[in-house]
């Protein structure tokens, strides 16, 4: 391209030029250069997040081992305690089992069982205000009986050692008059039972 | 003289390097600078789109399992709320067979016991924690000479081992230390025991 000829002509195509120039940069940033940035800090900012994300994600994983021994060592508790622990009806009832329990151990030591009263099924003592749904309930049966001090605590003992949830929560031992050697007793003892039972109350066959 | 016969036009400078040049120079550097910006840049920017990549594929392929993790921690908390409960049932009670024998132990001769009750009952503790409390009320009675020291005796007794780390309290109320009405000679007598409030968890 040939340069124009006068001085003048030059200065006019020189600032021309710059003109344009200008005018294609500031396109090129606006249009070119700024979504780029925008899109590499969008880019770096979801490679900090993801990292974030994946750093808290091994973290749980390396717990997750432990975790899962835990979880068994807890499902498995559960289960004894099921299976050894909480009361379960006979036939629809939990008063039979009961009964059957109080009896033998009553026999065993020389105490003389008047009347095994169902109170029923109740429930437990609410661990927190905020809790709304209850694991599980009790069954709470009242007992009379006539026996010495020393076997009513025998009594007790056996009851407690056959089952560690077994709970005494009311007692009332009086002496008699006419036959001092023995005490009158009122106890009102409650077991665990699962809520998913509860429909199943005691009470008889 | 000197006669300068050129044209203004016609003028041309004597320095070595022309305006034309160094114009054309430093067109050729900036978009050499430019030029290269520009691919740093755009190679930056494709290094980065790897990676970002990379790392969402890694963390689909992680997310799943942490997934499974955080639902297996849930899983265990539910567990041990559950484990708890019925756990915290089992300390929160007294084993009153024992109890019991350990209070025939602690009666003093002299002193012959009427009745014995125990209730319980479940309060709320300062952090919002249920417990049970039991309460056991002995009545009894002893011969009126040195009455009040068999009593207080009996009374201490609560205060020792194996009853000071279970009993919080115990009280003869006002009234409770008084002649027994069917037996002149006799002293009957009425001791409250609060046992210290078991959590249930």
């Amino acid at each position: 391209m040939k340069m124009p000829a006068t001085k003048k002509e030059r200065m006019l195509m020189f600032a021309l030029g710059g003109v344009v120039g200008v005018v294609v940069l500031i396109g090129g940033v606006l249009w070119g250069v700024l979504p780029l940035l925008d899109g590499r800090r969008a880019m770096q900012s979801s490679l900090v997040e993801i990292g974030e994300k994946l750093k808290k994600a091994k973290r749980e994983l390396d717990y997750a081992p432990a975790i899962q021994r835990e979880a068994d060592d807890a499902v498995s508790q559960m289960e004894r305690i099921r299976a050894e622990n909480i009361l379960r009806p006979i036939l629809g009832s939990y008063l039979v089992g009961v009964s059957e329990q109080i009896e033998s151990v009553a026999r065993s030591t020389q105490v003389h069982i008047e009347e095994i009263r169902e109170v029923g099924v109740v429930n437990t003592p609410a661990k927190g205000k905020n809790r709304s749904l209850q694991e599980f309930k009790s069954f709470v049966v009242q007992v009379n009986a006539e026996a010495s001090f020393a076997a009513i605590f025998q009594f007790l003992q056996k009851m407690e050692e056959r089952n560690p949830f077994f709970c005494v929560n009311e007692i009332g031992i009086s002496s008699q008059s006419d036959s001092p050697e023995k005490q009158r007793l009122t106890v009102r003892m409650e077991w665990p039972i699962e809520p998913k039972t509860e429909g199943a109350k005691g009470g008889g066959l | 003289m000197h006669v300068n016969l050129l044209l203004e036009e016609e003028q041309r400078s004597s320095s070595p390097v022309s305006l034309g040049l160094a114009i054309r120079l430093a067109v050729i550097t900036v978009s050499v600078l430019l030029i290269v910006g520009a691919f740093s840049f755009y190679a930056e920017y494709r290094a980065l789109q790897n990676q970002v990549t990379s790392t969402t594929d890694d963390w689909k392929r992680t997310e799943p399992k942490y997934k499974a993790a955080v639902q297996l921690r849930n899983e265990l908390a539910d567990r041990n709320v559950t484990l708890n409960e019925i756990t915290g049932w089992r300390d929160s009670r007294i084993a009153w067979g024992k109890q019991l024998e350990t209070l025939q132990q602690a009666v003093p001769a002299v002193i012959q016991l009427t009745e014995l009750r125990v209730s319980q009952m479940v309060l709320s503790l300062s952090n919002n924690v249920s417990a049970r409390v039991y309460e056991m009320r002995i009545s009894g009675k002893t011969a009126a000479p040195r009455s009040e020291v068999n009593v207080v005796q009996f009374l201490e007794a609560f205060k020792q081992p194996p009853f000071s780390g279970v009993i919080e309290s115990a009280v003869l109320p006002p009234g409770a230390f008084r002649q027994d009405p069917t037996a002149k000679t006799d002293r009957i007598f009425e001791i409250i025991c609060k046992y210290v409030p078991r959590a249930l968890e």
